[in-house]
C-alpha cells in the first residue's frame, strides 16, 4: 500500500497504518533526534513521543512531504528535551580532564573491540563528526543535521523549522563553518582525500 | 582578506546549487581571482562530504504504537457517526409525530365521539316518540290497517310503511321521526274522529309500532381505535425523545472526547 493510502487510513484512526508509516520512518526520525541530542536515551525517548504526537495530530497533515512533517514533530520534541535539560542539568558522562574541564575527543567511549581497521576509522570519524555537531548551538545543528544528514533541500528544511529560506541558507553556512574548524581537531582521524587544509 | 559570513553562506550555497545563474557566474569569477576563497570551498566542500556520509543510524528497537500508548480503549470515531444519524432521524420523526398529533390526530378523535353524541341524542328523541306514539294510540278508535292507510294515502301524506319505522344508527334518524309525527301521531282525538268518519272498527290493532334497535351502542372496537391511538401517539413521543437525547449526547461527549 503506498504512503498516501496509508496517511488516509491513519486519519481515520486506523493505528495499523500509522504503525506502518512508523516501521518506514523510524530509522530517519531516530537518527535525526541522536544527531540533534547526542544521546541515545534521549533520542530514544524523543522519537517514541515524536510518534505519539504525530498520531494525534495527524489529522492536522494537510500533505506535502510526510517525511518533512514527522522531522519537524521530532525535531521540536528535541528543543523540549534540551529545555528541560536546562532547567535540570544532569551530570556529564564524558570524562573531565586534570582541569575538571571535558575531555574533547571521544576517543575513549570508542570499542573497537573486533572491529576491522576500516570500520574501527568510520566509527571514531562519526564519533569525532557528533562531537562536534553537539558543540553547534541548537539552532545550527539542527539545520546542518536536517541538510547534510537528512539530504533535504533548503525549502524542505525551511517547512521542517518553520523558518525563512535565507534563515536556513545563513545558519547552514555558519554550521559547516564551525564544524570545519572542529573537524580540524580529529586530523588524523580523517581519510588522507577528507583532510582539511590540505 | 578574510571570509566574510556572506561569502560563505555563498559558497556554502554554492554547493547545494542554491544560486542563481547570476549569483554563480559572479562567485565563481571571485572564486578564481581569490585563493584563500577556493581553499574555503574546499573545505566546506569536504566537511559537506564528511557530514554526508555519515550512515542512517539504526533505530535501537520499533516504536509501534498500541491504543493505550495513544488512549483508546476501543475505535469510537465509529460509532460518532452512527450515534449522530440515529439522533437526527429520531429528531425528525418526533417532529413529523408531533405536528401529526397537533393538527390531524384531533380530527381522527373527535369523529367517533361526535356520531356518538349525535346518536344519543336521537336514542332520546326515539324514545320520546315512542311514548307519545303510545299515548296516542290508546286514544285513536281502531281502524282496519289497510283502510287506515288507503285514507292517509288520499290525504296526499306519506305514509310510513305499515306504519313501522325502524330507526337504525344513520346519522339522520331524527327527520324520519318528524315526518312521522307530523303525518300520523300528533293530530288530536276531535280531528282524527273527522278523517276517519264512520269507519267501523277495525278487527286489528293498526301496527303502529316504532321497532327500536339499539342504534348508538357503537361496538367497543369501533370506539377504541381514537382513544388507543392517542396513547400509542404519547408513547411513540416520548419513546423519540428519549432516543434523541440520549444518542445526540452520546455523539456530543465522543466527538469532544476524541476530536
Amino acid at each position: 500500500m503506498d504512503e498516501f493510502a496509508l496517511i488516509q487510513d491513519a486519519q481515520q484512526g486506523d493505528l495499523d497504518a500509522f504503525n506502518r508509516l512508523i516501521l518506514a520512518y523510524q530509522d530517519r526520525v531516530y537518527s535525526q533526534a541522536y544527531r540533534v541530542l547526542g544521546e541515545s536515551q534521549a533520542a530514544d525517548d524523543a522519537t517514541q513521543e515524536a510518534f505519539i504526537s504525530a498520531y494525534k495530530k495527524l489529522r492536522s497533515f494537510r500533505g506535502g512531504s510526510f517525511r518533512a512533517w514527522l522531522l519537524r514533530i521530532v525535531t521540536n520534541a528535541c528543543y523540549d528535551e534540551l529545555r528541560r535539560r536546562k532547567r535540570r542539568p544532569t551530570t556529564s558522562l564524558e570524562p573531565l580532564d586534570e582541569s575538571g574541564d571535558e575531555i574533547e575527543s571521544p576517543h575513549w567511549i570508542a570499542d573497537p573491540g573486533e572491529l576491522p581497521e576500516d570500520n574501527v576509522v568510520r566509527a571514531e570519524l562519526g564519533q569525532a563528526i557528533q562531537h562536534c555537531l553537539d558543540k553547534l548551538p541548537t539552532d545550527f545543528r539542527v539545520v546542518v543535521v536536517l541538510v547534510d544528514v537528512q539530504g533535504m533541500d533548503y525549502l524542505e528544511a525551511a517547512s521542517v523549522i518553520g523558518k525563512p529560506l535565507g534563515t536556513v541558507k545563513s545558519r547552514l553556512a555558519r554550521a559547516r563553518s564551525r564544524m570545519r574548524e572542529c573537524l580540524q581537531g580529529f586530523w588524523e582521524l580523517l581519510p588522507m582525500s577528507m583532510r582539511l587544509g590540505s | 582578506m578574510s571570509i566574510s559570513d556572506r561569502d560563505l553562506e555563498a559558497l556554502s550555497a554554492y554547493l547545494d546549487g542554491e544560486l542563481s545563474r547570476k549569483e554563480r557566474e559572479r562567485l565563481e569569477a571571485n572564486i578564481q581571482a581569490d585563493e584563500e576563497l577556493r581553499n574555503t570551498l574546499d573545505q566546506i566542500q569536504r566537511t559537506r562530504t564528511m557530514m554526508r556520509s555519515l550512515p542512517t543510524i539504526r533505530a535501537p528497537r520499533n516504536y509501534y504504537l498500541t491504543p493505550a500508548m495513544v488512549g483508546e480503549k476501543h475505535k469510537p470515531r465509529r460509532a460518532f457517526p452512527v450515534l449522530r444519524l440515529a439522533s437526527v432521524l429520531a429528531t425528525l420523526l418526533l417532529v413529523l409525530l408531533f405536528f401529526g398529533d397537533v393538527f390531524m390526530l384531533p380530527n381522527l378523535v373527535m369523529a367517533p365521539a361526535r356520531t356518538m353524541q349525535f346518536a344519543e341524542s336521537a336514542v332520546e328523541e326515539a324514545e320520546q316518540l315512542e311514548v307519545e306514539a303510545e299515548t296516542i294510540e290508546g286514544q285513536l278508535p281502531e281502524v282496519p290497517a289497510e283502510e287506515s292507510v288507503d285514507r292517509f294515502e288520499m290525504e296526499g301524506e306519506a305514509a310510513p310503511p305499515a306504519a313501522e319505522a325502524i330507526i337504525s344508527p344513520s346519522v339522520e334518524p331524527a327527520p324520519g321521526l318528524e315526518k312521522l309525527l307530523a303525518t300520523a301521531l300528533p293530530a288530536p282525538a276531535e280531528e282524527m274522529e273527522d278523517v276517519i268518519g264512520g269507519v267501523a272498527e277495525p278487527e286489528e290493532e293498526p301496527n303502529l309500532r316504532i321497532e327500536m334497535r339499539d342504534p348508538v351502542t357503537l361496538p367497543d372496537d369501533e370506539l377504541q381505535p381514537g382513544i388507543n391511538l392517542r396513547t400509542v401517539v404519547r408513547i411513540a413521543e416520548l419513546f423519540l425523545i428519549v432516543v434523541a437525547l440520549s444518542t445526540g449526547l452520546a455523539a456530543f461527549f465522543l466527538y469532544r472526547k476524541y476530536k
